[in-house]
């Protein structure tokens, strides 16, 4: 209940919990402060804040309960005194003068200096000689100056309490004292994820932005980075973004000089003679519609990234349903998450997330399998480590050691690829503790007899997982309500990742959670694929469907009906243009040679592709070999709605731009449309939105103005009705043996690995070397001592890398922490191969 | 994995998960490696589930726990008021020069360890110096560089 307050003599309403200085601060009653932060649990450290209550001695404002009918006092020259006291030894441990200070201006101890009137000349006559600290510059987009620091520990508790990492501590004692990370070490080499959080945060220059300029005027959007789809407010001065506000990641924090990139592509280019030329874009647009009208049908095919908005995937399927005439059309997210969104569509009706992303730190247990969350949805790891904190069970399936491993309370390492297996022994383990209940049970006889195949004995040895800790996460994850599951592409990215995500969904069921998330990276990948940029779905995830009885795989007519069965999946293509069924690509914010695995095969069918459009921001690999080249607009440049990974549907908005010439991939979409006859393409997305919203599953009812007042809006996905369905064990298809009896696996080795991040020099500059994780007692086989230099040999390819001797991962599984995956080892889209190693002298 | 980490890996394995055990943990390690290495630290933050950090935070914090592995020679010059009148600054300079590390170091081949003290209790032989267990009273710059030849030799080759 709120309470009032008589602060210097003013009432003062206090809500419920709020302290002295929370309720003075809400009431506009300053008090001078400079270890509080709204965030975070109250320290006390700076001892600014103090005040009298009812006449007593002075206590700290900031650690005192605020009380019904309390009188407090914020000033009396006793404790005048003891402010100014303080507020002089810090300004006598302050270095240098405010003048080209980074936060001049911004700063709480100029605030306070200036209310105390406390004269600094005076002061610095008294001031010794102090010892000038090195500044740690580390991170290209902010700087530590210890001489700066008023040992608040504001960053501290902001990246313990709500990052979750702990990278930064008070450091030595007393007169020594001052904050950093472990060791002597430099930031950007310690576990610092550069979220900025903490600089968002210090009240003084003691962490500041190297290069901040003060923004004019601001604009909220959602973030480019990842399916988390973090709302975002960016700053703008003479057009250009110069910040971004709100709780992101270091992707999300610095991302946007993406638009900034000298590189970015802002001219049409066609080739002539063959080099590419600068063209207008009616010429570049007149040839692409001519050359593209010369193809009908399955000789076309379409593939684009999850970063089309929503209103562009739907024209973009529309063009290639309407106009190509073809159903081959997919995004980047089959090679991560189809196979989730499929198997999920099929077990429950709808292929996404079965509820929000907020209930995650609201659940009592998270399981979490193969998904590297930290590096791949930092935010999103934020909520489930303070879920952890909070007293949720964190349950880890992965045989990579996780960023949240600390948080953990199982840690399961299966061998890579049989995730499979010890879901299904975890559904055993249910069955066999009665925790699952009678009325799920009834009518599972299939699946049931189909658990036989997975007896626990045999899990373990399939998995490599003690027996009783399969039984135990089993338990956890049944016994905790509410309970969700999230996983990534360590469950989906093998020849069987299907059935990974088909037995954690039975896993679920069986124990009456409704939480499934698989999580998407593109930041639009979910609105990509319910709009229908997939070859076996139309709009709204209807099936699209396919006349020939028994569905043989797909095919492809040389004209026209090439629309009336499931087209060609991003895989697949390239095999379809070596065969010559495929002669010209359209090919949209995806820059396949520079990004995806399989690139020889790739270089091969883009040599040999009849006509290649390409429409991105960037020349990237691909762009020399386009016969157009279309710039398009990037994420903030660009009007449109897009669908968070867990259903959410928000507005984009333009902050900045086009940069250069270039246009919305929506205006170039209807641009060629309009060229090849097609009727209704408007690229206003307000009108795509209502089109969409009037005919689309689950995204009916859509208002552009609803959205743009701010109304929260999700995918309307039908009501859950599942049932487990049986699964038969089918193993890794890659398996060790004598010549290569090592698995491999991959992991991230930062957030920064991602095509974004790849295109803003600081996040670039943030990426960790590369190095392979081998268990001691494998490494004592293969003479292999930490720091050596090995040679990974696979049955396809090699790699160099440097090794790390762990014993963190399990013996025989090697870790391959990599910056961007290399294809070399497998060769195919799957991220595990055996391998074996030599050490180079 | 070095011998180091699977000796702290050793006395870790006597506690449970908590925080508490950070002080008790750091004592064991510092007893059995002289010193508490970096890489230590981050296995003790990850059995006890805290940030790396943090455990940073209590070791620099007590003077107790050493950072640097502790030279094969500890020279401790006594400070006392005693021996500072009697020269001790200028002890401490000359064996500053010899060994090539400042107050507080060890140098890079773990020879020499640095230190200096309040009093050593034998005031009547100031200005002194105690290397490992062993006084020796009555300093002068000679007789500091007498007490370690090869290293005047070999500081002066590099210089």
């Amino acid at each position: 209940m709120a309470v009032s307050l008589i602060i210097d003599g003013q009432t003062v309403r206090a809500a419920p919990g709020a302290t002295v200085l929370e309720a003075a601060l809400a009431g506009g009653i300053y008090i001078p402060h400079l270890c509080h932060h709204p965030d975070l649990t109250p320290a006390g450290a700076c001892r600014l804040c103090y005040v009298t209550v009812n006449g007593g001695g002075p206590v700290l404002a900031c650690r005192t309960p605020a009380q019904e009918g309390m009188v407090v006092q914020t000033g009396s020259p006793e404790i005048d005194e003891i402010r100014r006291g303080l507020v002089e030894l810090l300004m006598a441990n302050h270095h240098g003068n405010c003048k080209g200070c980074l936060k001049s201006g911004r700063c709480a101890l100029q605030e306070i200096i200036a209310k105390l009137r406390i004269d600094r000349k005076k002061l610095q006559q008294l001031r010794p000689a102090a010892e000038e600290l090195p500044r740690d510059t580390s991170n290209p987009f902010f700087v530590l100056d210890p001489n700066k620091c008023v040992l608040c520990g504001i960053c501290v508790r902001t990246c313990e309490e709500l990052v979750g990492v702990g990278a930064l501590n008070f450091a030595g004692r007393g007169y020594r004292s001052r904050v950093g990370p472990l060791g002597a070490g430099p930031l950007a080499q310690s576990v610092c994820e550069s979220c900025g959080e903490c600089v968002e945060r210090c009240p003084v220059a003691g962490l500041a932005y190297v290069d901040h300029r003060r923004p004019r005027e601001h604009v909220q959007t959602v973030c480019h980075s990842c399916g988390a789809g973090c709302p975002v407010t960016l700053g703008l001065r003479d057009g250009r973004v110069v910040e971004a506000k709100g709780e992101l990641c270091g992707r999300g924090r610095f991302g946007w000089r993406i638009l900034q990139a000298p590189d970015r592509l802002t001219v049409p280019l066609i080739r002539r003679n063959g080099a590419p030329a600068e063209a207008s874009w009616e010429e570049a647009l007149d040839l692409a519609a001519r050359e593209l009208s010369r193809y009908r049908g399955g000789e076309c095919a379409v593939l684009c990234s999850g970063r089309l908005t929503n209103e562009e995937a739907y024209l973009l399927q529309r063009f290639a349903r309407e106009v190509l005439g073809t159903n081959n059309i997919d995004s980047t997210l089959r090679l991560t998450h189809a196979v989730s969104l499929e198997t999920l569509r099929e077990a429950t009706g709808w292929g996404g997330a079965t509820g929000p992303f907020e209930a995650v730190e609201e659940a009592a247990c998270i399981l979490l399998v193969g998904a590297n969350v930290a590096r791949s949805h930092p935010v999103l790891a934020r909520r489930i480590r303070r879920a952890a904190a909070r007293g949720a069970r964190l349950v880890v399936i992965d045989p990579r050691e996780d960023d949240l491993g600390r948080f953990a309370h199982l840690w399961l390492q299966p061998y890579p690829g049989t995730d499979p297996a010890l879901l299904m022994g975890m559904a055993v383990a249910l069955v066999e503790e009665q925790l699952v209940d009678p009325a799920i049970l009834g009518g599972l006889g299939a699946f049931l007899a189909s658990l036989e195949d997975f007896p626990p004995g045999r899990v373990s040895r399939i998995t490599g997982v003690p027996e009783e800790l399969v039984t135990e996460a089993a338990k956890c994850y049944a016994t905790s309500r509410p309970a969700v599951a999230l996983w990534g592409t360590g469950l989906t990215q093998h020849p069987h990742g299907g059935d990974g995500v088909r037995a954690l969904i039975n896993l679920a069921l069986l124990a009456g959670h409704t939480g499934l998330y698989p999580l998407l990276e593109e930041a639009n990948a979910q609105g990509v694929w319910d709009l229908g940029c997939t070859p076996h779905h139309l709009p709204g995830q209807r099936p699209v469907p396919d006349p020939r009885a028994g569905g043989k795989g797909p095919e492809s007519s040389p004209k026209g009906d090439g629309a009336s069965y499931p087209g060609l999946t991003l895989t697949e293509v390239w095999d379809a243009v070596l065969e010559g069924r495929v002669r010209a690509l359209y090919i949209i914010g995806v820059d396949p040679l520079g990004e995806l695995p399989e690139a020889e095969k790739i270089r091969e069918a883009l040599g040999r592709v009849e006509l290649l459009v390409y429409q991105h921001c960037f020349m990237g690999a691909t762009g020399p070999l386009a016969h157009v080249v279309l710039p398009a607009a990037g994420w903030f440049e660009k009007e449109g709605t897009v669908t968070r990974a867990d259903g959410r549907i928000t507005r984009v908005r333009r902050v900045a731009g086009p940069a250069g010439g270039s246009l919305p991939d929506g205006d170039i979409i209807c641009g060629l449309a309009a060229r090849m006859g097609g009727e209704r393409f408007v690229p206003e997305p307000a009108s795509v939105l209502g089109e969409i919203a009037s005919g689309v599953r689950g995204y009916g009812g859509l208002s552009w103005e609803g959205l743009e007042k701010g109304a929260e809006a999700n995918v309307a996905r039908p009501p859950l009705e599942a049932r487990a369905a049986p699964l038969e064990y089918r193993g890794p298809t890659e398996r060790p043996d004598m010549q290569y009896p090592l698995l491999l696996t991959g992991a991230r080795n930062s957030p920064y690995g991602d095509v974004l991040s790849q295109k803003v020099e600081g996040l670039r500059a943030l990426q960790p070397e590369e190095y392979l994780a081998l268990h001691h007692k494998d490494a004592a086989d293969f003479g292999i001592t930490d720091g050596d230099r090995v040679r990974v040999l696979s049955r396809r390819g090699e790699l160099t890398v440097r090794a790390a001797v762990t014993d963190v991962c399990p013996p025989g599984v090697v870790i391959l922490n990599y910056r961007v995956f290399p294809d070399s080892l497998t060769g195919t889209i799957s991220r595990v191969c055996a391998v074996t190693l030599e050490r180079l002298a | 994995m070095s011998g180091e980490l699977s000796l702290v890996r050793e006395i870790l394995a006597g506690y449970g998960k908590s925080r508490g055990a950070l002080i008790p943990v750091l004592q064991e390690v510092q007893a059995a490696l002289g010193y508490v290495p970096e890489g230590a630290m981050v296995e003790i933050a990850r059995h006890l589930g805290i940030p790396a950090s943090h455990v940073y935070s209590v070791a620099s914090f007590y003077a107790q726990f050493r950072l640097q592995p502790l030279g094969r020679r500890r020279i401790a010059v006594c400070r006392g008021t005693a021996c500072h009148v009697r020269g001790a600054p200028e002890i401490l300079k000359e064996l500053e020069g010899l060994t090539g590390i400042r107050e507080g170091e060890t140098s890079e081949d773990l020879e020499y360890t640095l230190e200096t003290v309040a009093c050593i209790g034998c005031c009547a032989l100031a200005p002194c110096v105690r290397v490992n267990d062993e006084v020796y009273g009555e300093m002068t710059r000679e007789k500091v560089r007498a007490l370690f030849p090869d290293s005047e030799e070999a500081h002066r080759d590099a210089g």
